[in-house]
């Protein structure tokens, strides 16, 4: 038994609770954890118990400065003052042997307070002389105190050793006995599992006193004492011989006790044994209780001291993360200051980084820095495996595997290290370390080192959760910068920019800047992070383009319908558009001037989806190419149809592009947009009753206006195989001959240099055809 | 006379640029990736560079337009212009690139180190003024 009052974890020496000490305040190492009147109380219902019948007593052994009376009361109180019949073995005598192995500790003695029969024969003893024999009978029930040997409690007291090493003791302690008792020790199986008891037969009364071990953690924690039984040894003409003529008020008859018999012995010692087990589990809950409470205890008080330091955050400044990781280590440190008891203990928190080239994991978070350049070699310079990075198992068995085989012996997967989940795209998940170093007595302690863990991942949480909230305060600054960034003096687009992001992403803005919602947040701010940059570049576009786009974005169209000129329309966009057109060496062609065909449009909705259809086919077409108008009457339908004709990549079929966002193929890109112009033209054409539909028509395998730049045929001809060379005459001539050439081409001499030449020649160039239907006036 | 490469695809920016630098120097521009390439080829090498971060992506690799998107312009500096180049040969090329683009902060998070040594300059109201002041002081 060791005599340190370390708090952590609970594993009480004593059951007593010190006088004075309340079970709120004690510490349950050092104090014991039972008020002695629920001990006495256990004595009294198994005195009571119909196979028992019998005085018992509650023995235990507690440390040197251990006050258990009041001490103002003065030396010479023998009693506990909360209780009758509590009786501290104090200033009595204990055997020299007994002595030793205590080593200056003491020993509590607990009576239940029911006495047998043969009870007054020993009163009657110990009465002689004013006690004096007292401290006879004492000196004699010290024999417990075998039990708290130092080498005996090395030892587990279910296996073999551990009754190899009592039976040293034993022995030991009987060298030398003549007059004395002999202590001898039992062995009864019980429920496959061997039980032990020792008993010795008082030379003076030849009564047997039987010690029954009470553990708990697999430690002796009190000893059971069955007194006064008359068994074997006893004969009613030897007992007290000598003393006889001295206790006056013993009548010879008393000394007619009847003995126990075997049978009725064995009953007891079931019974007792039955209720030491009973007793057992009610400390082991007892002190699992305590262990939760003080866990939880703990870590509420570190838990708020985290939070006021996270409160103290200025998040608006540069530098939250440092501030925000010294508020996490000196919570760390707590816990570990609070919850370890040895040196080498530490905490880390982890986020695995991803990039293209290397998965590598980042701490956080941290305890004390004693293995700071251990960590270096563990994790920095090996390669994670990212089809690990699929669920939690595979996750931590990952990390263990690209750790060195030091940590890999040093870690317990399965108790030291805790996934805790994705939290954003680049950091994917955060992983924590805990090397604990609590020394566990038995497999009973389990539950209070789950308990622990717990709560420890529950902070995890909390930290996360701050960290959420600092990260949340990052988007929605990073929001702002970029309204700020893009709309200069205007807040006109705050409202499309909001709309986009919470109505056409599903995001929520509110719950991702909540902390409470930290996993909403999770999920929500990767898809963030997914559109960043296309919400950026809208804004962007916004301010620099058509400020109209933002009111077709952010609400429900309110149409104001007007019968208009749609030629009219047509060639104000056309107008507009035109010298963008020339910068790319494009040309913008109206074809039918149809001037009388009318239409009941929203003239700034419209104006607005045929501006970006023609943007867009600038944009899509290649350079040197044309790019059409037509307007046309379906009459049969009483449809107007506009179709806008370019020449260049190919547009995928289907609905999707007119989705927001929707940019083509990944690889595929080739000019920078938001994807937000088709989005426009849908939601236009069908608040006018009107659709939008495309088509994408391959007119050649190569490149056609780079094909007919006819300046760079002869320098390519030192660089191109000759086969080349006929591949392209013979695309020219056909081009040519099908008119496709005439259609297609608009200024034969753009490409300044030669790499352009080889670098787009072997585009495909498709005809893309947009058509726009509203009803006619 | 100094010879410039702009490489920028907004027409507007462009101007804004040559009304800026005058008629002190020989300017050619580029407004993909290819076309400068091209200028490298048949013009350069040139004593000064101004990068916009997105221009067109003709003349990169399927791949690198994936993993270049919207920083197209780094992929020509990155991919042509430092490439096989020995250190010092690239700390000087470096001193003499200036990125000028909307987004510098996020391209700063995004390349870290890489990034050492180019002349990053923010598309922020003056812009071309003080792109027109480096370009001077680079060719002094």
């Amino acid at each position: 038994m060791n005599n340190e009052k370390k708090e952590w974890p609970i594993s009480p020496t004593f059951l007593s609770l010190r006088q004075g000490a309340t079970e709120g305040s004690a510490n349950y190492n050092s104090d014991g954890i039972y008020y002695t009147d629920y001990l006495r109380g256990f004595l009294a219902d198994l005195s009571h118990d119909k196979n028992i019948k019998n005085a018992l007593s509650l023995f235990q052994f507690v440390p040197e400065d251990f006050v258990p009376h009041d001490p103002n009361a003065g030396e010479d109180n023998r009693q506990l003052s909360n209780l009758k019949n509590a009786t501290v073995l104090w200033n009595y005598p204990v055997d020299d042997r007994i002595s030793r192995i205590l080593n200056n500790r003491k020993i509590i003695r607990i009576d239940s307070g029911t006495f047998v029969n043969n009870g007054k024969l020993c009163d009657s003893f110990r009465d002689y002389k004013d006690y004096e024999n007292t401290f006879f009978c004492y000196r004699q029930d010290s024999v417990v105190g075998i039990f708290a040997d130092s080498k005996l409690n090395l030892l587990k007291p279910s296996t073999k050793a551990y009754r190899d090493q009592l039976d040293i003791l034993i022995s030991d302690f009987n060298k030398g006995q003549e007059k004395k008792s002999i202590i001898k020790k039992e062995e009864i199986k019980i429920k496959e599992k061997i039980r032990i008891y020792i008993h010795y037969t008082c030379p003076i009364s030849l009564f047997e006193e039987h010690i029954f071990p009470i553990y708990s953690q697999e430690h002796i924690i009190a000893c059971l004492m069955l007194g006064q039984t008359a068994r074997d040894a006893y004969s009613k003409n030897e007992a007290f011989l000598l003393h006889r003529d001295k206790m006056h008020r013993v009548k010879e008859g008393d000394y007619d006790i009847k003995k126990i018999e075997e049978k009725e012995w064995i009953e007891k010692v079931y019974t007792i044994f039955d209720r030491i087990d009973i007793f057992e589990q009610r400390i082991k809950e007892r002190i699992e209780h305590r262990n939760t409470r003080y866990i939880n205890d703990e870590f509420r008080k570190i838990e708020h001291q985290f939070r006021e330091r996270i409160k103290l955050i200025n998040i608006r400044s540069q530098n939250t993360s440092s501030v925000f990781s010294n508020a996490l280590n000196g919570a760390f440190s707590k816990i570990r200051e609070k919850f370890d008891s040895s040196e080498d203990g530490f905490i880390r928190m982890f986020a695995l980084k991803i990039d293209a080239e290397n998965n590598y994991l980042v701490p956080i978070g941290w305890s004390d820095n004693v293995f700071k350049d251990q960590e270096q070699m563990f994790f920095s310079t090996k390669q994670l495996e990212t089809k690990a990075i699929v669920d939690n198992n595979q996750q931590v068995d990952a990390v263990l595997e690209a750790s060195s085989p030091k940590i890999k012996e040093a870690f317990n997967r399965s108790k030291d290290v805790f996934f805790i989940g994705k939290l954003t795209e680049d950091v994917i998940a955060y992983i924590v370390w805990k090397r604990h170093s609590i020394e566990l007595k038995d497999e009973g302690n389990e539950t209070t080192f789950e308990t622990y863990k717990e709560a420890l991942k529950k902070f995890y949480s909390v930290a996360l959760e701050c960290y959420s909230y600092i990260r949340g305060y990052k988007i929605q600054h990073l929001l702002e910068a970029m309204i700020k960034e893009t709309t200069h003096e205007s807040a006109h687009f705050i409202l499309p920019a909001i709309d986009i992001v919470e109505n056409h992403l599903k995001l929520d803005l509110l719950k991702m800047l909540q902390p409470q919602y930290e996993l909403e947040y999770i999920t929500q701010h990767d898809e963030f992070n997914k559109y960043k940059k296309n919400v950026l570049e809208l804004l962007e576009q916004l301010s620099e383009t058509n400020r109209d786009s933002s009111i077709i974005l952010s609400s429900d169209l309110k149409m104001r319908k007007t019968t208009t000129y749609i030629y009219e329309l047509l060639d104000k966009s056309k107008n507009i558009l035109s010298s963008r057109a020339d910068e790319s060496y494009k040309k913008i062609k109206y074809i039918q001037r149809n001037k009388r065909i009318k239409a009941d449009v929203d003239v700034k909705y419209f104006n607005n989806a045929i501006y970006n259809l023609l943007d867009n086919a600038i944009k899509y077409g290649y350079d040197g190419s044309n790019i059409y108008i037509y307007m046309d009457e379906d009459i049969k339908n009483n449809m107007l149809v506009v179709r806008i004709v370019s020449y260049g990549i190919e547009i995928k079929k289907g609905s999707q592009i007119y989705n927001l966002f929707e940019r083509g193929d990944e690889g595929v890109k080739i000019v920078n947009g938001t994807g937000l112009g088709m989005y426009i033209v849908q939601k236009v054409c069908k608040a006018h009753n009107g659709t939008v539909s495309h088509t994408s028509e391959k007119l050649s395998d190569y490149n056609v206006p780079v094909l007919f730049n006819y300046k760079y045929r002869e320098v390519l001809a030192n660089k191109c195989s000759i086969g080349d060379i006929e591949r392209f005459e013979k695309e020219i001539s056909k081009l040519t001959s099908g008119g496709i050439e005439l259609e297609v081409l608009n200024n034969k001499r753009f490409i300044q240099y030669a790499y352009v030449f080889s670098s787009r020649i072997n585009m495909p160039t498709y005809r893309n055809t947009f058509f726009v239907t509203i009803p006619l006036h | 006379m100094k010879k410039i490469l702009i490489i920028e695809d907004k027409e507007n920016v462009f101007q804004m640029y040559k009304n800026e630098l005058g008629t002190s120097y020989e300017i050619y521009r580029a407004r993909a990736v290819d076309e400068a390439i091209g200028a490298m080829e048949e013009v350069g090498p040139f004593d000064c560079y101004v990068v916009d971060l997105q221009i067109l992506s003709f003349g990169l690799t399927l791949k690198e337009m994936a993993k270049y998107q919207d920083r197209e312009g780094y992929a020509f500096i990155k991919h042509y212009l430092l490439k096989e180049k020995k250190d010092d040969e690239i700390k000087k090329l470096k001193s003499k690139i200036i990125i000028c683009s909307r987004y510098i902060l996020n391209f700063k998070k995004e390349y870290g180190a890489e990034i050492d040594g180019l002349i990053l300059v923010d598309k922020t109201k003056g812009f071309e003024k003080k792109v027109a002041l480096l370009i001077k002081r680079i060719c002094k």
